[in-house]
């Protein structure tokens, strides 16, 4: 692999999407669907992938599991073409492109709170996972509207993961925000890293607690990503960084940075869409 | 260090690389970064009179060869792109050229008349584009009295230097580009991207792209561009931005050398990212330094010294 026209290539040189089958499916949670695939992104967790429903469209998503020859998809149903996709059966085939973009960091032996909300928490799986392989000791804060959006409870179960949950109406665990909980663990423990994933609002609240505890954070920033290499701009923030490559994830400080962080994002169009 | 800095109808540019259109050009701060990355210049995304949503993903995708698009001109129309383009005028240290794009003949008028209030240094008409015929039809590039009858009515709207982008996918380039000069056209930028091309996977049996065709940039259209350029520049007296597959500094030399001023570089940010702009003017100026060439013009339009 590699140009010799082109000097200091900065990602994978072909971009056509490799096809993969769809070998099972579950439903995670209320039109929360996890669909595995055998094979292999060579991802890490946070970054993404573009997932092509041949004769629908193409976008991104979040990976939920890159190991042991797995890899998960886990997406909500939120417009047309996750309804499209929702269709799907097992042995259907579609196109993936990637892994693309920065992830999050993995840390050995610390202490690790991963927060997430709503199907945001997606890529959090994955995440736990490379902290624990590495000795880090994980904290999962899930948060959701109500007990019917909730995922990863039974992973983190199963796995012994130290899991704190809230949902907005108090239908399962503390009846209030992910924040509500973090703000707590930051006061009353020794945190090394938070890494978080979710509606924006959150991630911004979450950033500026840790960054008034001084503790490192890092944050998943969705944009409109279109090619996922750099080249169509449209995931641009109003630093002009490309999402795509700059992010997802990124430090508290520099998505506090941003002025769009937390307020509005654009749409197909270029267009700006508040949150 | 060589002196890189060249004029294009009057405007000065610090380096003779220009962002084309359809490249990062989404926002004032996008752009303002690619200068900040080394660029000379930039120039917008093909502005529409309406919002236009362009086509589905799968958009784009490239391998070592070559890179298709079909991102069917996305935009939020002209009124949206003034609002945003003002943040990049206020603050800019580098020439902007405002590429236009119409459905009908007269759009274009109307565009080039509403642009002209943000004064962009350079207008590029784009009558070139080969993916969105579905849409519109053959691009008007393809036809000398419609291209000439467009740059006129743009002329008519404007002070601001018009720039006519060509397709390279006619028969008659060369008098496409003449009739444009005639019509008053104060550049020429060529081309614009080969094709409409094809690709599919065959275990799919679906086109790659949601379009089903897309055109073609990248390494493997860079000898048609030096051809056009070449071809335009014996042709006609005014100036021409030479675009079409331009990854290294050698390709920058050589395309300038068979008569561009300016370069449009596109597809290479796919292949080498934010450093694409100083691996592109660090290789242009050793090569100058080597020969001990002082001003990059010096080099413009060399090969027909020959």
């Amino acid at each position: 692999m590699g140009c010799n026209n082109c000097p200091g290539l900065h990602h994978q040189i072909n971009t056509e999407p490799a096809v993969f089958t769809i070998a099972d499916m579950w439903e995670e949670a209320k039109d929360i669907r996890t669909y595995v695939f055998k094979g292999t992104l060579n991802s890490k967790p946070g970054q993404f992938c573009m997932l092509w429903v041949p004769g629908v469209n193409e976008k991104p998503f979040s990976i939920a599991r890159d190991y042991d020859n797995e890899l998960w998809l886990t997406i909500c149903k939120v417009g047309p073409f996750t309804e499209q996709l929702f269709q799907l059966q097992k042995g259907d085939k579609v196109g993936i492109r990637g892994a693309f973009g920065h992830g999050f960091s993995t840390v050995k032996n610390k202490k690790v709170v991963l927060v997430g909300g709503g199907y945001g928490t997606a890529p959090l799986h994955f995440t736990a996972y490379r902290h624990m392989q590495e000795g880090s000791e994980v904290t999962m804060i899930i948060g959701a509207r109500n007990k019917d959006l909730l995922i990863w409870e039974k992973f983190c179960k199963d796995t012994g993961i130290r899991t704190l949950l809230a949902t907005n109406d108090g239908s399962k665990g503390e009846k209030g925000f992910t924040t509500d909980i973090l703000l707590r663990l930051l006061k009353e423990e020794q945190i090394d890293l938070v890494q978080t994933c979710g509606p924006e609002k959150m991630m911004k609240a979450v950033a500026e607690m840790c960054l008034e505890n001084k503790v490192s954070c890092e944050v998943s920033i969705e944009r409109y990503m279109k090619c996922g290499f750099g080249v169509c701009g449209q995931c641009v923030t109003e630093s002009g960084e490309n999402m795509c490559q700059t992010g997802p994830v990124v430090t508290a400080e520099k998505a506090l940075s941003y002025p769009d962080f937390g307020l509005y994002h654009r749409g197909s169009e270029g267009q700006k869409i508040s949150w | 260090m060589a002196n890189l800095a060249v004029e294009f109808c009057g405007v000065k540019f610090q380096n003779p690389l220009v962002l084309a259109s359809g490249i990062l050009g989404v926002t004032s701060k996008g752009l303002l970064r690619v200068i900040d990355l080394g660029a000379g210049g930039i120039t917008t995304k093909s502005l529409w009179l309406e919002s236009h949503p362009g086509h589905k993903n799968p958009t784009m995708f490239g391998n070592e060869h070559y890179f298709m698009n079909a991102v069917g001109l996305s935009d939020a129309g002209i009124d949206k792109a003034k609002e945003e383009l003002g943040d990049y005028v206020k603050n800019k240290t580098a020439p902007l050229i405002a590429n236009i794009v119409g459905a009908k003949k007269k759009d274009f008028g109307i565009i080039a008349e509403s642009i002209d209030e943000l004064k962009p240094d350079l207008i590029e008409v784009n009558i070139s584009c080969p993916n969105v015929e579905d849409e519109l039809g053959k691009p008007f590039a393809c036809d000398r009295a419609s291209a000439a009858e467009i740059t006129k009515l743009v002329k008519s709207k404007t002070s601001v230097p018009v720039v006519v982008k060509l397709s390279p996918n006619v028969e008659n380039l060369v008098s496409i580009a003449k009739s444009v000069e005639d019509a008053g056209a104060d550049g020429i930028t060529a081309i614009n991207t080969v094709g409409p091309g094809m690709r599919w996977n065959i275990d799919l049996k679906t086109p790659l792209l949601a379009n089903k065709v897309g055109g073609v940039s990248g390494p493997a259209i860079f000898p048609i561009a030096v051809k056009a350029v070449y071809d335009i520049y014996r042709a006609v007296k005014i100036p021409i931005i030479a675009t079409g597959g331009i990854c290294t500094g050698r390709e920058a030399l050589e395309i300038m050398m068979a008569g561009g001023t300016l370069c449009g570089i596109g597809t290479a940010v796919y292949y080498s990212g934010d450093k694409t702009w100083q691996n592109i003017t660090q290789e242009m100026n050793n090569w100058l330094d080597e020969q001990g060439i002082k001003n990059v013009t010096e080099i413009i339009g060399a090969f027909h010294n020959k």
